[in-house]
């Protein structure tokens, strides 16, 4: 209770009374309880009854105490402390308006009458009016109690930043809080009685209000989302969360909703965030991958429509020498890369513009935007912004990105596209020098393939002369043996020794010439015969040349050793004309020897196996060992070793054409060493390395 | 001895002419040798045409036949002769100076019975001609048809 309204209400009284917090503080009085204890009008709200009583202090405070403690009326006495010296005694009736239970401090109701004797009218009087103050007071107090009620739920419901809005069965609006009319725009009056359709036009849909409208509970009580209709027609996404309760025999409902604009932004900007990394994660990809140009630019337009949402995107590359943008990749509504923009003078229109000041442009309103000249396509469209960023190597442009959008773009995302311009010119000039190294290696390769062409073609023509010569000498020298051979026999008995002599030497030199051109024919062929690689035995083919070999070395005493000889893969007819020439040089060159000893064997290097042929012939000098393996280079005279200075060479020829290496070690009258390599041979996987050059 | 068939020698060259003949007569191969000088010449032979149109009925026991050849050269000789069904039976022996694989691949590929590389020096090339001679006009029976010389 108010102190205005206990006073409205003690004014009508007649005798006095008091208001007085249970520590005895004066709230309100009434006029004969003013003149009572001669309290001033003005002053007596910060009085206290203590002071204007004589009775002892803690007699009084008991007196309150025990008021404020109880719901029942306690009598008491007080006892006046007038001017004029007189103590009139009153007796008085205290009650708690507001108990010490339900909120301290207690507010007391003192009731005052002056303790006179005798009763008749007045005491009648007394009686009656005590019976109705009682009566005024028990009423109060309920009254009161609803009210306080009434009043928390309102300082609740007005407090709540949530719309509360409380229906009754029929769908009407009984109530709202000063939040709804925040959340809707509407004031209260224009609220209270309309449909709650009018605030969330589909609310049915979500809320089973219908059926709880027959007695049954709503069927939805968890928050749902769905749009609010603003007064001004703007839809408000919201979270409605709906309550039921009983009043007076009466469903009514009660609607929670929170506008949740500002949680859906954030949601928006959050997804927008998550877009804006991914597309920079996804351009530093593409950038990093090694494509051409141009399908990299490709796929960062398609990145960015996909990620910001855009109508399209467009990059442009500069065209320095003549100072033009060159559309390179457009991707979202229109993807060719021909028509009016593909090629953009720096200086002209929005994109020009943009790469001539070197300035990003970027606008929300692209409709009434000066420099978005087609306005018709842009309205027809419903385009909304633009973006168009320079690409930037070192404050030099070398292109330009542009994207237009049917929505507004937020800062972030003119954040993100900036820093997309900054990787994608990065990326740009990266292209562009790995481009310049990509033409310069290809025109390389094509120089080299060229002139190996080249070489490969005079190396065939070299090999086709020998061939022809070589072929063209065997029939001459043909003739001369023969013919030398039929003036011997007709002419032997008639010529003198030196004329035999000279037809001997005739016939030999003609035959060493025809073995010598046999050899280079073969050495020839060599070259040019296709390899057939298969899978060598060497250990059987070694003990097959060992026995070829043994026809022209029945004489000698020649000990073999065999080492490891495993399986090989080579061309079987050209490693045995390998281990042929090495063999019957070892044989040939240990000629000398009481006791030759030839050892053939291998060992595992790496991936190649490393055969020799080790022998303890005459050997040779280190220093001509570079000699060895070139074409009718020979070490030793004719007379002494026969030969024609071709076999090494031809040694040297199969074991490059099968990828290897051949070489030689040994000294002078201490034997020598002819190693040659091949890779080795594998179960699975590659068979051997493939032929470097036929030619060679 | 032995009945001695009738050989045809296709060879430009007269010294390897001379050579040839001095070969067989060395290895006592005396059979008759009828000399042509070119492709032509050798189809002339065997189909009885031109100079020889007048020539004794039958075919020789072997042809030795030179690769490099005037006019028409002795592939397309053995190609005639092997695509002919009157001539295929008659055994071709290539005698040249090419050991080159084409060669040697298109004349087995057409039907060559031999193929001989003839050797520089003299002895080994009389070894040769002894081998295909003995062989060829001696051992071998030629298919009906052939001519001997004493026939």
């Amino acid at each position: 209770m108010t102190s205005e309204q206990f006073m409205q209400l003690a004014r009508l009284m007649p005798e006095p009374m008091l208001l007085v917090s249970d520590e005895g503080r004066i709230l309100a009085a009434n006029p004969p309880a003013l003149e009572a204890l001669e309290l001033e009008e003005e002053a007596y709200r910060e009085a206290n009854l203590l002071d204007k009583v004589s009775n002892p202090p803690e007699k009084i405070r008991e007196y309150l105490g025990a008021c404020a403690e109880s719901r029942q009326i306690v009598l008491g006495a007080l006892c006046s402390r007038r001017s004029d010296g007189s103590n009139p005694v009153f007796r008085c009736e205290g009650a708690a308006v507001r108990p010490r239970t339900e909120e301290p401090p207690a507010i007391l109701l003192l009731r005052l009458k002056p303790r006179e004797p005798g009763g008749g009218r007045l005491a009648e009087l007394n009686k009656k009016i005590e019976d109705l103050s009682r009566e005024v007071s028990e009423r109060r107090r309920m009254e009161e109690a609803l009210r306080a009620s009434e009043e928390q739920y309102r300082t609740v419901t007005e407090t709540a930043s949530d719309a509360i809005i409380t229906i009754d069965q029929e769908g009407s609006i009984i109530f709202v809080n000063r939040a709804a009319g925040k959340v809707f725009g509407y004031g209260p009056e224009e609220m209270i009685r309309q449909k709650l359709s009018l605030l969330m036009p589909d609310y049915h849909r979500y809320v089973e209000v219908a059926s709880a409208v027959i007695g049954d509970a709503p069927a939805a009580r968890e928050p749902v989302e769905l749009s609010g209709l603003h007064k001004s027609g703007r839809e408000i996404p919201i979270e409605l969360s709906f309550g039921e309760f009983e009043r007076g025999g009466r469903h009514m409902f009660t609607a929670i909703v929170r506008d949740i604009s500002e949680r859906k932004r954030a949601q928006e900007a959050l997804i927008m965030r998550v877009h804006e990394a991914a597309l920079g994660a996804e351009i530093g990809a593409v950038m990093a991958e090694t494509d051409i140009l141009t399908n990299t630019l490709q796929r960062c337009t398609e990145a960015i429509v996909r990620h910001l949402n855009a109508a399209f995107a467009r990059i442009w590359t500069l065209n320095q020498a003549e100072n033009v943008l060159e559309l390179k990749a457009s991707a979202g509504m229109y993807t060719h890369l021909d028509g009016g923009h593909s090629r953009v003078p720096v200086g002209k229109f929005k994109i020009g513009l943009i790469a001539q000041e070197c300035l990003p442009h970027f606008t929300n309103s692209v409709i009434g935007d000066p420099r978005v000249g087609n306005q018709e396509w842009a309205k027809r469209e419903g385009m909304v912004s633009f973006a168009g960023y320079p690409l930037t190597i070192e404050e030099r442009v070398v292109g330009v990105l542009a994207m237009f959008s049917r929505e507004k773009l937020r800062d972030h995302t003119a954040n993100a596209l900036a820093s997309v311009a900054n990787i994608l010119a990065q990326g740009i000039k990266r292209k562009w020098v790995e481009e310049e190294f990509r033409q310069l290696n290809e025109s390389l390769e094509r120089r080299i393939l060229e002139r190996t062409a080249q070489l490969e073609e005079a190396n065939r023509e070299l090999e086709s002369f020998s061939y022809s010569v070589s072929h063209d000498l065997r029939a001459p020298l043909r003739h001369v043996s023969g013919f030398a051979e039929l003036l011997q026999k007709r002419a032997a008995s008639s010529l003198d020794e030196s004329s035999l002599r000279y037809l001997k030497t005739i016939s030999e030199s003609a035959r060493y010439a025809g073995t010598l051109v046999d050899d280079l024919l073969a050495f020839s062929r060599m070259g040019r015969a296709e390899m057939r690689r298969s899978l060598v035995r060497s250990d059987a083919m070694v003990r097959e040349v060992i026995e070829e070999l043994s026809i022209d070395t029945r004489d000698r005493a020649i000990s073999w050793v065999l080492g490891e000889l495993p399986e090989v893969q080579a061309d079987p007819a050209m490693l045995r004309l390998v281990f042929r020439n090495l063999l019957s040089n070892a044989v040939k060159y240990t000629r000398d020897r009481a006791e030759a000893r030839i050892e053939v064997g291998s060992r595992a290097e790496g991936d190649e196996t490393v055969f020799f042929v080790r022998d303890n012939g005459i050997g040779f000098d280190m220093k001509y060992v570079d000699k060895l393996f070139g074409v009718f280079q020979r070490l030793h005279s004719a007379e002494r070793f026969e030969g024609t200075g071709i076999g090494l060479a031809n040694v040297r020829r199969i074991v490059v054409r099968h990828g290897g290496r051949a070489w030689a070690e040994g000294a002078l009258d201490a034997g020598a060493t002819f190693y040659f390599s091949l890779s080795i041979y594998r179960e699975q996987g590659d068979h051997g390395r493939t032929e470097a050059n036929p030619a060679c | 001895m032995e009945e001695l068939k009738r050989i045809l020698l296709v060879e430009d060259s007269p010294n390897d002419i001379e050579l040839t003949l001095s070969a067989l007569e060395s290895n006592h191969l005396a059979n008759e040798v009828v000399v042509v000088r070119d492709g032509e010449e050798a189809l002339d032979y065997l189909y009885r045409r031109g100079i020889f149109k007048l020539r004794a009925e039958g075919h020789p026991a072997v042809v030795l036949l030179d690769l490099k050849l005037p006019k028409v050269d002795g592939l397309e000789v053995l190609e005639k002769i092997k695509a002919d069904p009157e001539l295929k039976t008659i055994p071709v022996v290539m005698l040249t100076s090419s050991r080159e694989e084409p060669d040697l691949k298109r004349s087995y590929m057409v039907g060559v019975n031999a193929y001989v590389v003839k050797p520089v020096d003299f002895l080994d090339f009389v070894e040769a001609l002894k081998e295909i001679g003995l062989f060829w006009a001696v051992l071998n029976q030629p298919p009906p048809g052939s001519v001997s010389r004493l026939g």
